[in-house]
């Protein structure tokens, strides 16, 4: 479950079906739109309330900077005129999701903003979600499931469920497959029309994939291994969608702007954070793929403090003295990283080399004066008595 | 059929219970009301009644449950108007609080342990399917004193929440669970529930929880609504009005 | 079911499990008698234990209220059960492990039990478990769905290569506070009957 929850529901609260021909006419993206029949007022009001909950959540990432970023993101790729009737939502969750629904409710996961690694990768998914809401999937989804007899208690969200109905519609991926692609293709017409780069999307999918992989070899083994081989043969679609986005896109106009120097600095003030929740999944072998991913042969201090945690926590044979060079590393690209000298510190008391490991943590406490674990790391940083 | 014997039964025990000003909590499967609990006889109490919580759609053939925006906003009106009639003949000022959570963290904060609370009441005393040995004898749950700052503007002494989710049933419904008994396969449950609970907003003491798991009442209609509310408030402290308290 | 009764039980509770009363001001030993502990009055037992290693004890209801026992978990070991089906693996304990790092495993254990992101710790501190030096640890989070903060409060100690963690987690409003003195008055008169070790 934990796995389907994973990677998988880019466009999680749409399900499968054929694409009823409708008559063009107001879009719930245009101003002024209404639901208009009992069962899409009954689906509004279902989201409005939990629209309501979602704004009082623990869970919201409430930084009004971030927030503006990614709308304006969002509003590049579909347009001012219609980006307005979208609402986003960014989430405190470490898995890799979106999620729209068909009020104008769009539900973003801090997994996304930590995978993504430029702003056409990050507007690729925006843009797809939106398509969703545009041409109201949801709606006909929801239509269809009643039409059929399926006893998926989507959107049960009583009292609260959101997020756990939203991991759930990971199950219902393999329904949803002509209307993602629909999704896909129209956001990669978004995308290119806003002049980003049209290989973004295939590029996402292919990052997810190849974590999805390393995560199932890694934790996997005997029946788990066939299960997660089943896994695969059933979702056939990561693979095919990374394919179709890819050829799709060298139909479009090319485009080196890939605006990864604005994403970089639009995430600074929250990467911190959002490896840190990555690292503290215990999710080595998919963490440390990440790691690389985003890397991509340039360490950064950043990147190169939270490798030495995921090896620290790991703590295998060898793992530690790794752990020990990604620090230095860390703390000589960038002395000024308190945690890196905090973790360098308790990593060489731990092996033993005490003397050099209180120096480490003294350092720690200079640079964070006020840090909740003073008390603690003094105790630790203070020489024996004689 | 069953849940008007059980009501019946529960209803005579409140009376009973309140004619002789029991100091120990009244507590029965629907409700259970706080030790020694009693509104203080001289003002009518003035109740905070918030937002109640309410779904109500129906059950598709397939158990897909789908909301109706008509019936929510002639359930809220109804089941509004039912709980502040019910005031005024038992001599209790019941006022409306129209609160999102998202307008007032605090409130959103303190619903939020209220659900909390009645979930762990409903699982730990009524129904008794999981009872805490230290809670025996014992009806002493709370919100705390912060509760006084959710509506200071209100003016009121008590709060009511009340939560109410009816899913009716499609004629598809009704025939696939007709032919699930024919052929063995029981009960599919109904669901029409609810609960309301009575808050002291000085210091956040739960002194009334009503629970009802087979509601009757449709709540659709201002009859219905009342008759809902009626059910409901099941055991809900009565107020020693002059005359009705023994002196 | 879109509606049921579970949604008022909320889906977070655990499997229901027996409960059984303490005695105020009575010392009973805890966690296959490792510690010994004297409570007030209120608190029940619960005979659903968290791990091998542990105890749950609740006065109102463990959503309310939970005060955790761990009891020399070796070397290797984990905090938690593991839940049945999960991929995550929780972190395990060593013995080496510094006062920091047990605060590191309880909070990447809680965040994949949990399935929360929204948890940080404090404070750390040095602190005595029983007679033993150990850390205290303070800490907040939320759980999916709950729209409400918890706080909690352990402390931590490892004697003869084994943890041992007394650890009290109830929602910030009302609970926490109420009980917290009264759980740092019950962790500092905690006996620790750690196995007899091995005399050289």
């Amino acid at each position: 479950m934990k796995r389907l929850r994973h990677n998988l529901t880019v466009a999680a609260l749409v399900v499968a079906a054929p694409i009823a021909a409708q008559p063009l006419e107001l879009l719930p993206t245009s101003a002024g739109y209404q639901p208009k029949d009992a069962v899409e007022q009954g689906l509004w009001l279902e989201m409005d309330e939990a629209e309501q909950q979602m704004r009082a959540s623990k869970f919201l990432i409430d930084d009004p900077e971030l927030n503006a970023y990614v709308k304006g993101v969002l509003c590049r790729a579909v347009g001012t005129d219609k980006c307005g009737a979208a609402r986003i939502y960014l989430m405190r969750t470490p898995q890799f999701n979106a999620a729209m629904a068909p009020n104008g409710m769009m539900l973003v996961w801090s997994g996304l903003l930590l995978r993504a690694r430029n702003e056409a990768e990050l507007a690729a998914v925006l843009g797809h979600e939106f398509v969703h809401f545009e041409q109201q999937h949801s709606l006909k989804s929801f239509r269809d499931i009643k039409a059929k007899s399926d006893a998926i208690t989507w959107l049960g969200f009583v009292p609260g469920g959101m997020l756990a109905q939203i991991g759930l519609m990971g199950s219902v991926f393999r329904f949803n497959r002509e209307m993602e692609k629909q999704a896909d293709m129209a956001a990669l017409d978004y995308l290119s029309a806003s002049g980003y780069d049209p290989m973004a999307p295939s590029k996402i999918w292919e990052q997810l994939l190849g974590e999805m992989d390393v995560q199932a070899k890694a934790n996997k083994s005997g029946a788990a291994a066939q299960e997660a081989s089943d896994f695969f043969s059933s979702h056939p679609n990561t693979r095919d969608r990374m394919e179709y986005l890819r050829a799709a896109a060298r139909t479009k106009a090319p485009s080196s702007d890939d605006g990864s120097e604005r994403y970089r600095v639009a995430i600074a003030r929250w990467w911190p954070r959002l490896i840190d929740d990555q690292v503290k999944l215990n999710d080595f072998a998919a963490t440390e793929f990440l790691l690389n991913g985003l890397a991509r042969g340039n360490w950064t201090a950043d990147l190169l403090y939270a490798r030495g945690e995921l090896y620290r926590a790991r703590g295998k044979e060898g793992d530690l003295a790794k752990a020990e060079g990604f620090y230095r590393q860390s703390v000589s690209k960038d002395p000024a990283l308190a945690e890196s000298w905090r973790s360098l510190g308790m990593l060489l008391l731990r092996q033993g080399k005490s003397s050099e490991g209180r120096k480490m943590l003294r350092r720690y406490l200079d640079i964070a004066p006020a840090a909740g674990d003073r008390p603690m790391i003094e105790a630790m940083a203070r020489e024996p008595q004689k | 059929m069953a849940r008007g014997l059980g009501i019946g039964m529960a209803l005579a025990i409140t009376f009973a219970a309140n004619a002789i000003m029991a100091q120990t909590p009244v507590v029965t499967e629907n409700f259970a009301v706080r030790d020694g609990f009693a509104f203080a006889p001289e003002t009518p109490p003035r109740i905070l009644v918030f937002r109640p919580e309410i779904k109500i759609g129906e059950q598709t053939t397939a158990g897909l449950f789908q909301n109706n925006a008509e019936w929510h906003a002639t359930a809220t009106r109804e089941l509004s108007a039912a709980l502040v009639a019910m005031g005024d003949k038992r001599g209790i000022e019941m006022v409306l609080h129209d609160d999102q959570p998202a307008d007032n963290p605090l409130m959103a904060e303190h619903r939020a342990l209220f659900r909390l609370v009645v979930g762990t009441i409903i699982r730990h005393k009524l129904f008794s399917k999981d009872p805490l040995p230290s809670k025996i004898g014992s009806f002493d749950w709370s919100l705390g004193g912060g509760i006084a700052k959710i509506a200071p503007a209100a003016k009121a002494d008590y709060g009511l929440f009340l939560l109410s989710h009816d899913s009716f049933e499609t004629a598809g419904r009704r025939a696939a669970k007709l032919v699930a008994a024919l052929m063995g396969n029981g009960d599919i449950a109904g669901t029409h529930f609810g609960y309301a609970a009575l808050v002291d907003l000085k210091n956040g003491d739960i002194v009334w929880l009503g629970v009802d798991l087979k509601a009757g009442g449709d709540v659709r209609t201002a009859e219905g609504a009342a008759q809902r509310v009626e059910q409901l408030l099941n055991g809900f402290p009565a107020r020693a009005s002059g005359k009705a308290v023994a002196r | 079911m879109a509606i049921s009764l579970l949604a008022l039980v909320g889906a977070s509770v655990p499997a229901f499990a027996e409960w059984k009363a303490l005695v105020a001001d009575e010392s009973v030993n805890v966690a296959g008698k490792l510690l010994v502990a004297t409570p007030e009055a209120g608190w029940n037992r619960s005979s659903a234990r968290p791990s091998d290693h542990g105890e749950r004890w609740t006065r109102d209801g463990l959503a309310l209220n939970e005060l955790t026992f761990f009891a020399a978990i070796p070397d290797g070991g984990t905090l938690y059960h593991s839940p049945y089906g999960a991929t995550q693996k929780l972190p395990k304990f060593r013995s080496n492990m510094l006062a920091t790092e047990i605060v590191e495993l309880f909070e990447s254990s809680n965040r994949i039990l949990l399935n929360s992101s929204v948890f940080s710790v404090d404070a750390i501190e040095p602190a005595k478990l029983g007679t033993h030096e150990g850390v205290r640890f303070a800490y907040s989070y939320a759980a999916q769905d709950e729209g409400l903060t918890r706080k909690g409060e352990g402390v931590a100690a490892i004697v003869e290569g084994k943890l041992y963690l007394v650890n009290f987690i109830a929602p910030e409003i009302h609970y926490f506070d109420r009980d917290i003195e009264e759980i740092r008055q019950l962790v500092a008169t905690l006996q620790l009957r750690p196995p007899e070790p091995s005399q050289p």
